[in-house]
């Protein structure tokens, strides 16, 4: 017979119920979800350290022999330092773009009321059904006629602008959550729009700002196609062309490629490890309106 | 965590803006130096103004050994002997360069040089996009041409109108490689007819060992479709299939493409490949073949650094090359052309002025010398197309045996990929291939569905 022992604690206001077995459960299922999540990064770092042949002939065990000079080979011998700052300076800057542009229409969206809100605000969301590869030739085209070929500010603006669709979608969805009454007693203390803004909707919202930043940051660290055609000059390339470049059909250098991976997801866990309870805060503070 | 947050964005900042800053000075200096440069080498450049070469290559750093080296050491030298000239090299691996050059040539602004395949070559010389080769490589001041590269090398990059795509560069060939000591072990003979072929299949698959590998997710039937079809039915068939006069005749068993397809479903019948090919990709097969798993893996040349990146240094020198089997069977079959030539080299786009394209075309001249391509050769890199010494000592068997193969043959048909109409290459190695291997087609369906591509493309010729 199963001994089920029910309790309940009066914690913060919230009742909670706890049983061992689903602990047990709980815990196990939660296990399981972290192997395989963690697993590949697991693999793809002990992959860093082993030889190609070892690879080859061992692909899932521990490396025979530990070679910790596939690091140093992709560091030094592919530009991945030079492409970094490349990637983080492309990366700030598409942040920067995004978040200056889309909070204010965010806001002008959740909070104000005039004809034709509703047809605007689906004119800015309907760019999230446009993907970036459908744009390649246009882009390519528009950027050669402002001679802007090679220039990171300009692709960063590329960035920026398709990330601007999903993050009006989430901050306008935030905005909405924050309680109207906030606004009603400034407005009667003097305040103006602007000092609103600024003062009460931003502080406010930053759970979400942080939310699409990281979002930003990982469309665009990752982001291969539009780099690849808009950038030729070698100084100016990003990450992910650098990455792209250790396998071809002439050769494959997978070790030293999960060496340069590991090296290229440092900055992406280290922003995400600094930002992780904001962005949990900010995915779900959206979800209920009013 | 705010103050973290804080400190690591304004990280970024600062380290972005030093860097900025640190790139407009090197880029002042430098317009400073060239400034001075042309100054001081006055007649080299009549207009004295600088000139910037767009240079795409596939020599990434870590693709071929010490080509990306040898590429940056080309360029210092180039610029030092010009230094009005400077060359912004963009080296991207072939697929992401096969797709920048796409969409580079839809918006018309070409790279001043670049890698290229004769495939993309052809419908960029019709559009008026890249130079005809023909007009320097016949032009007696660059006789160079004509000394480093055989008239097979040349012929295999000519198009019927006399019309050059490229400049010549690397050699591709075909192999069907074999494990040497695994033979040698068993006892197998190495065949030499389809008919030996055949009855060596079953003998390795009683070892227990995979007869033939390839990467069918990758759709690596391209070459094995070209050699089956010019060992069934000759290179003028097999030309006039696919450049000619016979485009829409494939169903026509008197051109060989039938015969060809029937030889492919008796290797497929007799258990030739391994069960999950067609998701297998080309990597999974090198490890295959690399792994001992596979006796035979029919490819080309590029593929001996695969071998050692799968099986590791050793087991380089148990591969040995083979020519694909001759058909003893066909009538018109040609034992003597092997798959390759020159399938890829560089071009020289037309939208520049007369002074900056002999630039390019001496830049191009020097990637296609010797001097260049040998010491790449020596490490295994690729098959340099021309003809010149090289260190037998430094390099593998299988790659001695590469080059001579290239060297000493007599005519070349190239892969499927670059010669037929994309759509019929599609409709074979996508469609028709995989069919008899999943045995969703038979012979006749499969030249069927091919058929149907040739016409279609026929017709939108026509529209």
């Amino acid at each position: 017979m199963l001994k089920m022992r029910k309790r309940k604690e009066k914690a913060g206001g919230h009742y909670t119920v706890k049983s061992r077995t689903a602990t047990i459960i709980i815990y196990t299922i939660l296990t399981i979800g972290a192997v395989i999540v963690l697993l590949p990064l697991l693999w793809l770092f002990v992959t860093s350290l082993k030889s190609q042949s070892d690879l080859a002939t061992n692909t899932w065990g521990l490396p025979k022999e530990w070679v910790f000079s596939n690091y140093i080979k992709a560091w030094t011998g592919s530009q991945i330092p030079k492409y970094m700052i490349n990637s983080i300076r492309a990366t700030v800057l598409s942040i920067i773009i995004t978040v200056v542009l889309v909070t204010p229409v965010s806001y002008v969206l959740a909070r104000f009321k005039f004809r034709g809100k509703g047809m605007l605000y689906f004119f800015f969301i309907a760019g999230m059904m446009i993907p970036i590869h459908s744009t390649v030739i246009p882009i390519y085209t528009m950027v050669g006629k402002l001679d802007a070929y090679n220039n990171l500010e300009v692709l960063s603006m590329i960035y920026g602008a398709f990330r601007i669709p999903i993050s009006i979608f989430i901050l306008e969805g935030f905005m909405s959550s924050i309680p109207k009454e906030m606004e009603e007693c400034a407005l009667i203390d003097g305040c103006k729009i602007t000092g609103i803004f600024f003062k009460i909707i931003l502080p406010l919202s930053k759970d979400g700002i942080i939310t699409i930043a990281i979002l930003t940051v990982l469309s665009s660290w990752n982001e291969l196609l539009v780099s690849m055609l808009l950038i030729s000059d070698p100084s100016k390339k990003t990450l992910p062309i650098g990455l792209m470049g250790f396998i071809t059909e002439y050769n494959s250098e997978y070790t030293q490629l999960a060496a340069g991976i590991m090296i290229a997801m440092i900055p992406t866990i280290i922003f995400y490890a600094a930002a992780q309870e904001k962005i949990e805060k900010g995915m779900i503070a959206g979800a209920i309106k009013g | 965590m705010k103050k973290l947050m804080a400190l690591f964005i304004i990280a970024c900042l600062l380290i972005t803006s030093f860097v900025a800053c640190n790139e407009g000075q090197t880029d002042e200096n430098n317009q400073n130096i060239l400034q001075t440069d042309n100054s001081e080498s006055g007649g080299q450049n009549s207009v004295n103004e600088e000139i910037e070469i767009r240079l795409a290559t596939p020599w990434t750093p870590g693709a071929i050994e010490g080509a990306s080296d040898q590429i940056a050491a080309l360029i210092e030298q180039f610029e030092e002997d010009y230094p009005y000239v400077t060359i912004v090299h963009d080296s991207l691996s072939t697929n992401d360069l096969r797709t920048k050059l796409t969409v580079e040539m839809a918006s018309g602004n070409p790279p001043d040089v670049s890698w290229c395949p004769t495939n993309y070559a052809r419908e960029f010389i019709k559009d008026d996009l890249i130079i005809d080769w023909s007009d320097v490589i016949n032009d007696p001041t660059h006789p160079e041409f004509k000394e480093w590269f055989s008239e097979a090398t040349i012929a295999s990059l000519t198009e019927k109108d006399g019309t050059i795509l490229l400049a010549p560069q690397e050699g591709s060939i075909d192999a069907l490689y074999y494990n040497k000591e695994m033979f040698e072990k068993y006892g197998w003979d190495t065949p030499e007819t389809w008919a030996e072929l055949m009855s060596l299949i079953p003998q390795i698959k009683e070892a227990g060992i995979v007869p033939i590998v390839t990467g069918g997710k990758d759709s690596r039937f391209a070459w094995f479709a070209s050699a089956l079809l010019v060992r069934s039915t000759g290179i003028d068939n097999f030309k006039s299939l696919c450049l000619g006069d016979d485009m829409t005749n494939w169903n026509d068993d008197e051109l060989g493409f039938t015969d060809a397809v029937a030889k492919f479903k008796e290797l497929v019948d007799a258990g030739a490949y391994p069960n999950g090919v067609l998701g297998m990709s080309a990597t999974e097969a090198d490890q295959m073949f690399g792994t001992e798993q596979a006796a035979m893996y029919y490819e080309g040349a590029w593929k001996p650094n695969n071998f050692i990146s799968a099986g590791g240094e050793g087991f380089i020198e148990k591969v040995g090359r083979l020519d694909f089997p001759e058909m003893t069977d066909s009538m018109n079959g040609d034992a003597d052309t092997r798959v390759g030539g020159a399938i890829v080299g560089f071009f020289v786009s037309t939208k520049m002025e007369d002074t900056k394209k002999e630039l390019c075309i001496e830049l191009v001249k020097r990637i296609s010398s010797p001097d260049f391509n040998i010491p790449i050769m020596e490490k295994g890199g690729f098959v340099y197309a021309g003809n010149a010494d090289y260190n037998e000592s430094e390099i593998s068997d299988v790659m001695i045996d590469l080059i001579e193969a290239y060297r000493s043959a007599k005519s070349f048909i190239p892969s499927m990929d670059c010669i037929a109409p994309p759509a019929v290459d599609l409709a074979i190695k996508n469609s028709a291939f995989p069919g008899i291997i999943t045995g969703e087609y038979d012979v006749g369906q499969a030249v069927a569905e091919v058929q149907k591509a040739a016409e279609d493309y026929a017709a939108s010729l026509s529209e």
